[in-house]
């Protein structure tokens, strides 16, 4: 086995996007869309600490694995079968870290789409309700990164191609309807989907917890929309 | 999400045809990039396995994507495809134009 690919110098850079979009400064404050005041009185209300709120000193069992087995491509071809007990350990522990990045980079991506919508939305609710989704998904990147630091030894994968062009896209384009439907209908249904799974079937309670208290956030904003 | 579905619909409903066309186009380019790109070759490398094996391991992919047989990533597929069709039909982005290419990408309409 070798060690992870990732150049640490792309980790720290990073990557920068052109962006340019109309901010819209309103100089009225009366409520003028009830049901995003709702939810912006629904996200003040159920806030959580992923520091305090989450049991950080659970150990992960290291002879375990971290997520179902069934999630890897391999499992049940020769490929799998002929792979050690540990190695398929390791294996599982390399593809949940790679999995969780991908996730990572996609909250973190939420945010920076969901900082942009505070600015271009019009109404007094809609920015204020954004303003929610920022520290949501600011929240959601946190407790992603801290489990793999904490929990995966730091194991770290590079972004994926799909992801960057994706959210490359969302933060280049002016039009909010467009960073609208690219995050919310797509990346954050995606994303939805994925987390209950991995909530569901995970190996570790602990990445279940999270899995859990991410799809808290997710389902109230969905609860009142749907 | 609560924020685009109340939103968009009204915002997709006064677009022009030009307007709309746009957002569809986009809305199935993005689904493409979600839906059929993300795959572990840096994992797969990191545990050994040969160029050509990793080819073999994404064709063996591919081919369980059209027949899953594990039942938790039957019901994840469900799920989010259902999901996908039934927030594009509300907000109005679910056309003619759009279904063929929910299709090609395995997303039953």
């Amino acid at each position: 086995m070798s060690e992870s690919t990732v150049s640490p110098r792309a980790l720290v850079d990073g990557h920068r996007i052109g962006a340019h979009h109309e901010t819209v400064f309103r100089h009225v404050y009366t409520s003028d869309q009830p049901e995003l005041r709702r939810l912006y009185e629904n996200a003040k209300r159920d806030q959580w600490n992923a520091s305090r709120d989450i049991p950080w000193s659970q150990p992960v069992d290291p002879n375990a694995g971290i997520v179902a087995d069934e999630l890897i491509d391999i499992h049940g071809t020769h490929y799998w079968a002929r792979l050690s007990a540990a190695e398929r350990v390791e294996l599982n522990r390399r593809f949940a870290a790679w999995r969780l990045h991908t996730l990572l980079y996609g909250e973190h991506g939420a945010m920076l789409v969901c900082s942009q919508l505070v600015e271009s939305v019009s109404g007094v609710d809609a920015k204020t309700f954004q303003a929610t989704q920022v520290v949501d998904e600011a929240r959601h990147a946190e407790v992603i990164h801290r489990y793999l630091e904490e929990k995966l030894a730091g194991l770290s994968y590079p972004m994926p191609a799909n992801v960057r062009e994706l959210f490359d896209a969302l933060l280049g384009d002016p039009r909010w309807p467009l960073k609208t439907i690219g995050l919310q209908l797509v990346a954050e249904t995606f994303a939805v989907a994925l987390f209950k799974m991995l909530g569901d079937t995970a190996k570790d309670p602990l990445l279940s917890e999270i899995c859990r208290r991410i799809l808290v956030d997710e389902s109230r904003t969905w609860a009142s929309a749907c | 999400m609560g924020f685009g579905m109340l939103s968009l619909p009204a915002v997709v409903n006064e677009m022009t045809a030009k307007e709309r066309e746009e957002l569809e186009d986009f809305t199935v380019w993005a689904l493409v990039r979600t839906l059929t790109s993300f795959f572990p070759t840096e994992v797969y490398q990191e545990m050994g396995f040969t160029a050509a094996e990793i080819e073999d391991i994404k064709g063996l992919r591919r081919e369980r994507a059209g027949a899953e047989s594990v039942l938790f990533r039957r019901l994840f597929k469900r799920e989010l495809h259902g999901a996908l069709v039934a927030n594009l039909s509300k907000v109005g982005l679910l056309s003619e134009r759009v279904k063929p290419h929910l299709a090609e990408i395995g997303i039953r309409v």
